[in-house]
């Protein structure tokens, strides 16, 4: 079995934000593996090492940079890279496209039994692309999963719904996409990231994987940051008077009891 | 004059809160002819009361069985039907997980979780937050045809009044081909009556300063008092003292209520990113330095043992009167 792990560089979540020139700066910012994309990348080479895969190959849409990140899912234990990229992805707000891309750099990969990804990039929240990939090649979806087995060519998912979870089996091959619970990613150790400098890294054109791009259905047309507060009201006295004052303040004030 | 077609979610009888406030937005669409999609156990009963909501159309799906992503994605495509349409949803599990899919099948647009909606079809302009609410994006569309999903609690609920019985359309539960069927094997209810994070009007959250998983026994008769949602920081969570249910932030449940009581939480900046966008932010914190007293609306620097219960005697107080 070949599993597929599509992941995307991102900004580490301390990351503070600024926008220079329209667009959000990524000056002297650490990029790293989205979380949740970890999650995934750790239980491909779960499943492997358990002997449930022989292969584990990692994909992302991304610029040059982006290597480095797909550098480390190759040091956490992952076989392969592939990377897709052209500049005209770079705008924001391009989520059809995006998956657009993607079916088609996975159509191209094929054969794979299981395709796995984070249920969400931390940067741009959208949770769009991979499961509208997964439509247009027709293969199911497990969303947000805590717990996974595969095998008897099938996934049971334990996955999260608001408020309950649900355990649910669909056939391969299929999506599955990874929440926090999932796992504890490896730390990649020092020979593992010498020897991910010489597994093979492919990079893809537009061309190479047969998609035309297309213009895509959002165009960013502004980018601000939140309103700065202005710090808390202090409520001042002894523990059980402010609570007191501080009650009466939600009441009166805020109007939000 | 557009179409504008709203996912309802419901429990049977009940329109969920997000789907209500979905249907708000829908009707303050200048001119838009509002149509509902119902899916579900007693889709029937959920339709009729959708008049008062202005929407004149109903596409409803009698369905018995758990969520299943083809027969959501099937139903929501033959609602769509072929035209120009704006559909609407709450940002719930349910929405993330077919929406995606019904933008391929229809080949249109769709973009997630937004906060702010303006213009019409052909011209649509939303706001919405990214990197975890660090930044905010507007970004405009000219499709004819669109997919958006609404954050919960970031729209205003409609009052629902008057209008007539809407026009019912009986869609059959569409066939799912085998390749894509998911089967949904058990349900695992937690094992308390919680109300949802993410729809909740209050949350009381509890961090690492409560000291214990006894330490979440001084927040509940306050969250009690409130009818509020019990939230935490994911310290709490990695100690044990709580379920990951309750897990307030980036890696956990993004909320915006009109009210967030930080007890004993420092306010890290992934703590943050799930809850700085809540209407009042209240902050309970004996260090007088946390970060939490920067996006903090109220605070009062002292002990939570001995405010939170003084505190909620003061609320039962105020809500009595
Ligand atoms: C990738 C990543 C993702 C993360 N995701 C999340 C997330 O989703 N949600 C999240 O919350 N965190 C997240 N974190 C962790 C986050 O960085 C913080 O570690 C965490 O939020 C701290 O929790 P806390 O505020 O409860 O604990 P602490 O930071 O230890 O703060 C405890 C606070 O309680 C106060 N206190 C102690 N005793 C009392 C008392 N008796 N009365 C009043 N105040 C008292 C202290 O002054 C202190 O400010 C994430 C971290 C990483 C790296």
């Amino acid at each position: 079995m070949k599993i597929v792990v599509t992941i995307k560089q991102t900004f580490t979540t301390e990351a503070k934000i600024a926008v220079d020139g329209g667009a959000i700066s990524d000056k002297g910012i650490k990029q790293i593996v989205n979380p949740y994309d970890e999650f995934a990348v750790e239980q491909a080479i779960k499943i492997k090492e358990s002997g449930g895969a022989e292969e584990v190959v990692v994909l992302t849409i991304g610029p040059e940079r982006a290597g480095e990140a797909l550098r480390q899912c190759l040091a956490m234990g992952a076989d392969a890279a592939f990377r897709v990229w052209d500049d005209s992805l770079a705008a924001p707000g391009a989520w059809d496209v995006y998956a657009t891309v993607l079916a088609g750099a996975l159509e191209k990969m094929k054969p794979w039994e299981l395709l796995l990804a984070g249920w969400v990039a931390v940067d741009d929240n959208a949770a769009i692309v991979v499961q509208r990939a997964a439509e247009t090649l027709g293969i199911p979806q497990v969303l947000v999963v805590n717990k996974l087995d595969v095998g008897d060519g099938k996934v049971t998912a334990v996955r999260e719904m608001d408020g309950y979870r649900e355990v649910v089996e669909a056939p391969l091959p299929a999506l599955v996409t990874a929440d926090k619970a999932l796992n504890t990613p490896r730390y990649p150790t020092l020979p593992n990231i010498m020897k991910a400098k010489r597994k093979p890294l492919t990079v893809w054109t537009l061309e190479d994987i047969g998609v035309t791009a297309g213009s895509a259905g959002f165009t960013r047309t502004g980018l601000a940051l939140p309103p700065a507060k202005t710090g808390a009201k202090i409520v001042e006295g002894e523990p059980e008077e402010a609570a007191v004052a501080l009650a009466d303040l939600l009441h009166t004030e805020a109007k939000v009891i | 004059m557009s179409r504008v077609l709203v996912y309802v979610e419901h429990d049977g009888e009940a329109i969920r809160k997000g789907s209500r406030q979905a249907l708000g937005v829908a009707a303050s669409i200048g001119g838009a002819q509002v149509e509902a999609l119902v899916i579900g156990k007693g889709a029937a009963g959920v339709a009729a009361k959708l008049g008062a909501y202005g929407v004149t159309k109903v596409h409803a799906v009698e369905y018995d069985g758990a969520y299943a992503t083809g027969v959501w994605t099937g139903a929501a495509q033959s609602a769509a039907g072929d035209g120009d349409c704006l559909i609407l949803a709450s940002h719930t599990s349910f929405a993330r997980d077919f929406a995606p899919r019904l933008g391929a099948r229809l080949s249109c647009p769709q973009v997630s979780d937004i906060v702010e909606l303006s213009g019409d079809l052909g011209g649509i302009e939303v706001k919405r937050p990214i990197f975890a609410g660090k930044a905010f994006e507007t970004l405009k569309s000219e499709a004819g045809r669109l997919i958006v999903t609404l954050r919960p609690n970031a729209f205003a609920e409609p009052e629902a009044g008057g209008g007539g019985a809407p026009e019912i359309n009986e869609i059959a539960v569409p066939e799912v081909p085998a390749a894509l069927q998911t089967t949904v094997i058990e349900v695992l209810k937690p094992d308390t009556e919680e109300i949802d994070l993410t729809e909740a009007d209050v949350i009381v959250s509890g961090g690492i300063g409560v000291g214990g998983p006894e330490g979440f026994d001084t927040l509940r008769p306050l969250q009690k008092t409130l009818g509020a949602a019990l939230g935490s920081s994911r310290a709490a969570v990695l100690a044990g003292w709580i379920s990951p249910d309750h897990q307030v932030g980036q890696t956990g449940k993004t909320v915006s209520p009109q009210l967030y009581i930080a007890c004993g939480i420092s306010g890290a900046i992934q703590h943050r990113a799930g809850m700085s966008s809540s209407k009042c932010i209240v902050a309970i914190n004996k260090d007088p330095q946390a970060p939490i007293f920067e996006i903090a609306d109220y605070g009062i620097v002292a002990d939570l043992f001995k405010v939170v219960p003084a505190f909620n005697e003061a609320i039962a107080k105020i809500k009595a009167s």
